[in-house]
C-alpha cells in the first residue's frame, strides 16, 4: 500500500519537474504573467484599502482582519495554481477528446490530471499572499503559539482541497453537458469573490448558498475568523474536515462516472 | 449592411447554442454584484456618506454599474485565442469582411440575449428598491447616448487586448487581466469620486471611465447636464483613439499570424 | 487463453437532437429529444497471441469505437470485452500495462517537452527496468530513426516523425498486444512503408498481437493475416486475408473486393 502510494508521489513529482521544463518554453507568458498577477493583486488591495480609508470596521473585522482573510485566501489559490492546475485542463481535455492518451497509461487518472498542468503564476501568488499575510498578521492581536501555527497549516491544506474539489467537480460536469459548452469553472472561480469578504455581511440565502450548495465559507471565512477567534466560529471549523471528505469523494465519484459515458468524441 | 446583419445572427444563434454559458455567466456576474451590493450597506451602516454618497446614490450606482458592465465581454480574447490555436483565423483573414467589425457584430449578436435578460432584471430590482422618482427623460437619454459608447470603447479595449494573444498562450491570463484593469479603472467597483488624488488624476487620461463611470454618474446625477455632454465628447474622443490604435496594433499583429499557419 | 475476447459488445450513442432556430433551440432547450445511434450492434470476435488483425470498414462503420472498448477508453453499453482476462474499463490500470496504441490522429507524446523526456517520463510511468529500456531504445532509434529529432519537443515534428516517435513511445514497455488507430493516415508512402516493416518485424519478433484499422488496403495486404470487415456496427467478414480473395474472381485486388463489399450490402 504505501509502496504504491511511493511510486505515485514519485511519478507526481517527475511528471511536474517534465511540466516545469515546458514551461520554460514560454517565457514570455511567464513574465506577462508575473506583471498580470502583481498588478491584480495590487488593484484588489486597493479596493480594500478604498473601502477601509472612510470607515473603521465592516460587520465587525477591521481592515487588517479582512487583509488576512484575503491573504489566506490568495495563499490557497497560489497553492493550487502550482500544485494542482491540471483540474482546470479537464473540461478542455474533455472537450478534445484528449482523455484517450490518459486512460491508455498505468497510472490512476486523478494523478495525470492532477499533472496536467503547472501554472508558475501560483508561486508568484503565493509570495503575495504570504507578504499580505505579514502584513495583516502583525496588526492583528493573534497571539501565536506553535499549536496555532499548525493549526493555520492544517486550514489552508484543507482549503486547498476544497477548492481543489470544486473546480474538479465543475470541470468533470463537462461530461454530461457536452462539447465546450461547459462554463461552470468558471463560474466557480467568478463567485469565489464573495470570500474576500466576512461572510455575515452577506443576507441569510447568500449565506446558505455559499455554506451548503458552494462551501466558500469553509475556505475562509471559519478558519480565518477561528484565527481572529471571532464569535460562533468553531461549529464551521469542525465540519470542515468533514467538508473535505465530503468534496473528495464527490469529486472521484464524479469522474468515475463521468468517465463511464465517455464518448471519446471530436476526431 | 447585409453580412454585418448575417454576422448578428451568427452571433445571436452561437449565443443560444452556448446557453449554459451564458446562464453562468450571468449568474457569476450577478453574484459578483451582490457582493458588492452587500459590502457597500454594510459600509453605510457606519456613516451617512461616503464622499459625497448616499446610500441611496450608492445603491442605483451599483445597479447601473452592473447593466454597464456585464453584457458584452464574455470570453472575447479566450474565442480569438482558441481561433488562432486551431488556425482559424487564417479563414476570418480570407474574407471580404474587416475582422474587426466582423467581431464587434458577431459579439452584439451574442450579447442580445444577455443585455435584453440583464436590462429586465435589474430594471425590476431597480424599480423595487427605488422607485421613479428621480427619473427624467433628459437623463436617461443622455444616459442610453452615453451607455452605448462605453459599450464601444469596452470592444475597443477588449479587441487591443485580444491582439496579445497572437503573442502568448495564455488567453485566460490576458482575459483576467483585462477584466480586473477595467473593473478598477472604469469605477465598476468602486466610483471613481472615493480614489484618493493621485489615482483620480491618472484615471482622467484612461479610457476605463467612460465604460461605467460616465454613464453611470450621467443617471445618477453626480453630473449636472452640460458636464455630461462634456463627458460624452471626451468618450467619442475615446472611440475613436481606440479605434486608431487597435488598427495600428492589429497590422502588427496579424503579421505573426503566418507562424501559426501550419 | 485468448488475447482478445469479445462477446456480443455493444455501443449505443445518445445524441440530442438541434431544431433550427430561435424557438427550436427554445424547445430542445425545455425539453430536448435524443436520437439513438448504434455504433456497434453486438460484435463477437476472439484473437489469439501472435495474430495480426485487420480492422476494415467505411468512415462510421464502427472501427474506432471498437478500438476504443478494447483498450479501456469507452465502456461499452453491452456485451464482454476481455483482455488476456481482464476487462479493460472495470480494471484500466491493469490493463494499460498489457497494452500498447497508437493512434494515428492524437499524439500521446508530451506537447512541450523534448521526444526523449517523454520516453524517460514512460519509463518511470511503465517501471521499466534499465536494460529492457536501453535495448528497446536502441532498436527503436536505429530501426526508426528517432536520432533526427529525439531532442526537440513533439509539437515541432513533422507527421512522419510523430507518428514513428509515438510507435516508439507505445512499444516501449514490450506490451504483447498492440492497438494502431489509422496509423498511417496522412502519411507518405516512404514513411508508410517503413512503419509497416517495423510492426511486421514486431510482430514476428517478438510475437505482439497487432489490431490495426487504415484505408491502405494494399498495405494491410502484406501485413495482416486476418480481416475483419465491419459495416454499420455488424462484422461483414471475418476470416484469413487469402479466404477474401477465394470468393473473389482471381486478379482481384482488395480495394476492389471491398468496394464490392459496400456497394452490395447498400443495395441488398
Amino acid at each position: 500500500m504505501t509502496k504504491k502510494w511511493k511510486k505515485y508521489l514519485y511519478l507526481y513529482w517527475k511528471i511536474q519537474l517534465q511540466n516545469m521544463k515546458s514551461l520554460m518554453q514560454y517565457r514570455a507568458d511567464f513574465l506577462m504573467m508575473i506583471c498580470f498577477t502583481t498588478f491584480s493583486q495590487f488593484c484588489s488591495l486597493a479596493v480594500i484599502g478604498i473601502i477601509y480609508s472612510n470607515i473603521p470596521q465592516v460587520a465587525g473585522w477591521n481592515m487588517w482582519e479582512v487583509l488576512f482573510l484575503y491573504s489566506f485566501l490568495l495563499f490557497s489559490e497560489g497553492c493550487i495554481n502550482f500544485f494542482f492546475q491540471g483540474t482546470w485542463k479537464i473540461a478542455e481535455m474533455i472537450n478534445m477528446a484528449e482523455l484517450d492518451r490518459f486512460l491508455v497509461r498505468p497510472v490512476p487518472m486523478g494523478l495525470q490530471l492532477l499533472t496536467a498542468r503547472i501554472d508558475f503564476d501560483g508561486l508568484n501568488k503565493m509570495v503575495i499572499a504570504a507578504a499580505i499575510f505579514l502584513l495583516g498578521c502583525t496588526h492583528c492581536s493573534v497571539q501565536w503559539t506553535p499549536g496555532k501555527i499548525i493549526i493555520l497549516f492544517i486550514f489552508l491544506l484543507e482549503a486547498c482541497i476544497i477548492r481543489t474539489g470544486m473546480i474538479w467537480i465543475a470541470s468533470c460536469m463537462s461530461f454530461w453537458l457536452g462539447g465546450n459548452k461547459n462554463s461552470l469553472n468558471f463560474f466557480i472561480i467568478s463567485v469565489g469573490e464573495i470570500a474576500k469578504y466576512p461572510l455575515n455581511i452577506y443576507p441569510l440565502l447568500l449565506r446558505g448558498i455559499f455554506t451548503y450548495a458552494i462551501p466558500y465559507a469553509f475556505v475562509s471565512y471559519y478558519p480565518v475568523g477561528y484565527l481572529l477567534e471571532k464569535q460562533g466560529m468553531w461549529p464551521g471549523v469542525y465540519i470542515t474536515p468533514l467538508i473535505c471528505v465530503i468534496m473528495l469523494a464527490a469529486a472521484s465519484y464524479a469522474l468515475h462516472r463521468g468517465l463511464a459515458r465517455y464518448e471519446s468524441s471530436g476526431n | 449592411m447585409k453580412k454585418y446583419g448575417a454576422y448578428i445572427r451568427c452571433g445571436f444563434l452561437e449565443g443560444c447554442a452556448y446557453r449554459n454559458n451564458l446562464i453562468t455567466g450571468m449568474l457569476a456576474n450577478f453574484i459578483q454584484t451582490a457582493v458588492l451590493y452587500y459590502v457597500w450597506k454594510s459600509i453605510f451602516i457606519y456613516q451617512n456618506t461616503v464622499a459625497g454618497y448616499t446610500w441611496e446614490m450608492m445603491r442605483r450606482y451599483v445597479f447601473v454599474a452592473y447593466l454597464c458592465n456585464s453584457t458584452f465581454t464574455f470570453g472575447f480574447e479566450m474565442q480569438t485565442a482558441k481561433r488562432i490555436i486551431k488556425g482559424d483565423i487564417i479563414l476570418d483573414l480570407l474574407k471580404p469582411v474587416s475582422y474587426r467589425e466582423m467581431q464587434f457584430f458577431r459579439m452584439l449578436g451574442n450579447a442580445v440575449t444577455e443585455f435584453g435578460i440583464t436590462f429586465v432584471f435589474i430594471g425590476i430590482l431597480y424599480l423595487g428598491a427605488n422607485g421613479l422618482h428621480d427619473l427624467s427623460i433628459n437623463r436617461i437619454i443622455l444616459f442610453l447616448i452615453s451607455f452605448m459608447l462605453g459599450q464601444v470603447i469596452k470592444f475597443g479595449i477588449q479587441y487591443i487586448f485580444s491582439m496579445l494573444c497572437f503573442y502568448t498562450d495564455n488567453a485566460y491570463g490576458v482575459s483576467k487581466a483585462r477584466e480586473v484593469l477595467t473593473n478598477f479603472f472604469s469605477g465598476a467597483i468602486i466610483p471613481l469620486a472615493m480614489f484618493p488624488e493621485i489615482f483620480q488624476k491618472a484615471v482622467k487620461y484612461l479610457p476605463f471611465q467612460g465604460i461605467v463611470y460616465i454613464p453611470c454618474s450621467i443617471f445618477i446625477g453626480t453630473f449636472s447636464l452640460s458636464e455630461s455632454m462634456q463627458k460624452i465628447i471626451l468618450q467619442i474622443i475615446w472611440t475613436l483613439l481606440l479605434g486608431i490604435v487597435g488598427n495600428l496594433i492589429w497590422k502588427k499583429a496579424s503579421s505573426v499570424i503566418s507562424l501559426y499557419g501550419g | 487463453m485468448a488475447q482478445i475476447e469479445i462477446k456480443n459488445l455493444k455501443k449505443v450513442y445518445k445524441t440530442a437532437e438541434k431544431e433550427e432556430g430561435f424557438m427550436g433551440n427554445l424547445k430542445s432547450f425545455i425539453h430536448p429529444t435524443y436520437t439513438i445511434k448504434k455504433a456497434v450492434n453486438g460484435i463477437s470476435f476472439s484473437i489469439k497471441e501472435g495474430e495480426s488483425v485487420a480492422f476494415l470498414g467505411a468512415n462510421g462503420a464502427g472501427k474506432s469505437t471498437t478500438i476504443k472498448m478494447l483498450t479501456g477508453i469507452m465502456k461499452p453499453s453491452g456485451g464482454t470485452v476481455y483482455i488476456r482476462g481482464t476487462d479493460p474499463f472495470q480494471n484500466r490500470m491493469e490493463n494499460a500495462r498489457q497494452i500498447g496504441v497508437v493512434f494515428g490522429q492524437k499524439t500521446q507524446l508530451w506537447w512541450d517537452i523534448p521526444v526523449i523526456e517523454t520516453f524517460r517520463l514512460l519509463k518511470s510511468i511503465y517501471e521499466i527496468p534499465d536494460e529492457t529500456y536501453e535495448k528497446n531504445m536502441g532498436q527503436f532509434k536505429e530501426i526508426l530513426e528517432l536520432d533526427e529529432f529525439l531532442h526537440q519537443p513533439a509539437r515541432k515534428l513533422s507527421l512522419g516523425q510523430r507518428v514513428r516517435a509515438d510507435m516508439a513511445a507505445a512499444l516501449l514497455h514490450e506490451p504483447p498486444i498492440l492497438f494502431l488507430d489509422e496509423p498511417t493516415i496522412g502519411l507518405d508512402v516512404a514513411v508508410k512503408q517503413s512503419i509497416y516493416q517495423f510492426l511486421k518485424h514486431i510482430n514476428q519478433e517478438k510475437h505482439t498481437t497487432i489490431i490495426l484499422t487504415s484505408h491502405d488496403l494494399n498495405d494491410l495486404e502484406s501485413l495482416c493475416k486476418r480481416l475483419i470487415i465491419l459495416e454499420k456496427g455488424e462484422i461483414l467478414f471475418d476470416d484469413s486475408m487469402e479466404k477474401i480473395f477465394d470468393q473473389y474472381p482471381k486478379g482481384m485486388t482488395l480495394e476492389e473486393i471491398v468496394i464490392q463489399l459496400f456497394n452490395r450490402r447498400k443495395c441488398g
